[in-house]
């Protein structure tokens, strides 16, 4: 009698063990067929958000991080064909309307002018918000340098014209981009060496 | 044989309206709400949910005799969870663009209703084959109804139909279909339509349109039954006080 | 990470980004156990229960797993240690503590397959949330189901009273009722910065 209801408890769990036994197989297998192409369609997406915002970049190098006020920013070098460091590439994530945004910010080392502005993950409302994540709007960032305002009305020579019913993730595109460019001050200041 | 085939097609066209999952018996409702936003994205889920659907009803219908009675919730978890997994690598690694829009709800198929739900009220009863043509028209009457939503939702609420195709489109290569990247037709869409409000609004009222045309059919009104839809019930102990306090 | 922004975290989560209004996540109980207030409670706290107690399993696992590089595991290992964990709390809250039991435990073996829980514990790896972040958006996300659980068990009350045309009674006025309260919540986006604002 005991023998059984050993039995009954042993014969469920060896089947259940064989199944995930299986299963984990099949899916060891499946990830050897396909992690190589996952791995560098990451590789690729990443350079093409970088190359994005700086286009005259050989190489980037790896993800370096540097502390301003207190906040930690993370950013990676552009390099040029002999490997001189040529710009910055600064990855900020800021506060907007419907949560977080993130955005990548390029700035050139030799004129000090932004060379571009990519949003990569924002949360705002479709039709209202989202339409700060368009080429007009990104675009008014481009040649700009120092700290950059927010105008409603139109473009001057120091502030960006907002997006109309967006004045909110306006905004904190442009903080992204005015954190940016202090954390790039803080690194040259600090001899350029990263 | 006439039979055999009459009986499959049976299995098949059930899921597409009498017994459609959606709009019927009313599952797998948190992808169809949030996956629903864009005519590309309801295809995608719908292609990965069917998949997932077809080859887990396969397997759990051909261990149907082999897996104890007592394990078969956690067994049917395992070989569902393997698939969704399978499912999202390849779609991570051939369609990366799909991967980033569904996002987490790629790996929550794991947990949709209709796939267990399947595997317990019919893979685990019915033969192979039977199994298969089942999961396909229940995959495929799923896959409608989402369509049907993201159409509406899509059109009123971004003013577009396909847009961003090449999503899917890309699969096959580059400028599939002359590059075709949806059209837009309103110029000042009802942005609340793709918001989440929306999504109820356009699931009630298409549950309405279901219910009208049921009722001619003498079809039973699609309702949740609280616990009793899900596919835990028998396992729940709510259920089953719930079913004694009503023997009371 | 200053009280700010532990506040900001968790209100971002409880009403801007409510799991079932803006995200969709658990919306089976949230359309299926909204009917009486007082199981709307029951089943909102089983399922806060069972998010945290997910969360603090889930995080170390997933840190072993990295390790490992065995990520593709996650789903799968996931979802077995989540219905375990259940299965384990019913087992004792029913052995040890009955009154509790009787007012959680019932709700708990639903709880397992709720997309809600593995959303949450899904979503913090995502965000890449260090542990107790993880924990406070845990926690924000189950207020956020209970909120709209018990907000919605009140709208709910007055439409079975309501003279509702014939083909929208039943699913379809609940629908479009949660429809309307998903727009209230809308009027949050951008509360949560304007309080803690930068």
């Amino acid at each position: 009698m005991k023998n059984k209801s050993l039995k009954e408890i042993l014969v469920p769990a060896i089947m259940l063990f064989v199944i995930a036994t299986i299963c984990t197989a099949l899916l060891a297998g499946t990830n050897l067929l396909t992690e190589d192409r996952i791995d560098e369609l990451e590789i690729q997406a990443a350079m093409a958000a970088k190359t994005a915002v700086f286009a005259d970049a050989t190489n980037f190098s790896d993800e370096k991080t540097v502390d301003v006020n207190g906040e930690t920013y993370t950013y990676y070098e552009a390099q040029g064909e002999k490997g001189n460091i040529t710009g910055y590439v600064f990855s900020v994530t800021v506060k907007s309307y419907g949560g977080d945004l993130s955005a990548m910010v390029g700035i050139s080392a030799e004129t000090d002018k932004i060379t571009g502005v990519e949003i990569t993950s924002i949360n705002d409302t479709p039709g209202l918000g989202m339409k700060v994540n368009t080429e007009n709007f990104l675009s008014q960032y481009i040649e700009r340098t120092g700290i950059i305002g927010v105008n409603k009305n139109e473009k001057t020579d120091t502030e960006i014209q907002a997006v109309s019913g967006a004045t909110i993730s306006s905004k904190a595109v442009t903080d992204a981009v005015n954190q940016s460019f202090s954390a790039y001050e803080s690194i040259k200041a600090g001899g350029n060496n990263g | 044989m006439a039979e055999n085939k009459c009986s499959l097609r049976k299995e098949f066209t059930k899921g597409l309206l009498r017994e459609n999952p959606v709009l019927r018996l009313v599952l797998g409702t948190c992808p169809t709400l949030a996956t629903s936003t864009s005519m590309v994205n309801a295809i995608g889920m719908g292609i990965a949910a069917t998949l997932v659907l077809v080859c887990s009803n396969i397997v759990i219908s051909a261990l149907r005799k082999v897996i104890p009675d007592k394990v078969r919730i956690p067994a049917y978890v395992v070989i569902i969870a393997s698939f969704v997994t399978i499912v999202q690598m390849i779609v991570k690694a051939f369609v990366p663009a799909l991967d980033a829009a569904l996002g987490v709800y790629l790996p929550l198929i794991v947990v949709n209703c209709i796939i267990l739900g399947r595997a317990e009220a019919f893979a685990n009863k019915n033969p192979v084959i039977a199994s298969a043509v089942d999961g396909l028209g229940m995959g495929i009457g799923f896959t409608a109804a989402l369509f049907c939503m993201a159409t509406i939702r899509e059109f009123l609420g971004n003013g577009s139909l396909f847009a961003e195709a090449q999503d899917l489109l890309g699969v096959f290569g580059d400028n599939v279909l002359g590059g075709f990247n949806g059209i837009t037709i309103l110029n000042t869409p009802m942005t609340i339509f793709i918001l989440p409000a929306g999504g109820f609004f356009v699931f009630g009222v298409l549950i309405a349109l279901s219910n009208k045309i049921g009722d001619k059919k003498k079809l039973p009104k699609a309702e949740l039954h609280g616990c009793e839809s899900c596919p835990l019930a028998s396992t729940c102990s709510k259920v089953v006080s719930e079913r004694e306090d009503k023997k009371i | 990470m200053t009280a700010t922004q532990l506040f900001s975290v968790l209100l971002t989560a409880i009403l801007t980004e409510n799991f079932v209004l803006c995200k969709f996540l658990g919306i089976c109980p949230f359309l299926g156990v909204s009917k009486k207030v007082n199981t709307a409670m029951g089943m909102s706290v089983a399922v806060i229960f069972v998010m945290l107690i997910s969360t603090a399993v889930t995080y170390p696992i997933n840190t072993l797993l990295v390790a490992k590089h065995l990520e593709y595991l996650q789903t799968i290992i996931f979802i077995l240690v989540i219905a375990a964990l259940v299965q384990l709390v019913e087992i004792v809250l029913k052995k040890y503590i009955k009154s509790l039991y009787n007012s959680l435990g019932i709700y708990l073996p639903l709880i397992t397959t709720n997309c809600a829980v593995l959303g949450v514990v899904l979503l913090n790896l995502e965000e890449g949330y260090s542990f107790g972040i993880s924990m406070i958006n845990t926690l924000g996300a189950g207020i956020g189901f209970m909120v709209a659980m018990l907000i919605f068990a009140g709208v709910r009350s007055r439409l079975e009273t309501a003279d509702i045309p014939e083909f929208l009674k039943g699913l379809p006025s609940t629908l479009i009722a949660a429809s309307l309260t998903s727009v209230s919540f809308l009027g949050f986006s951008g509360v949560v910065d304007g309080i803690f604002g930068s």
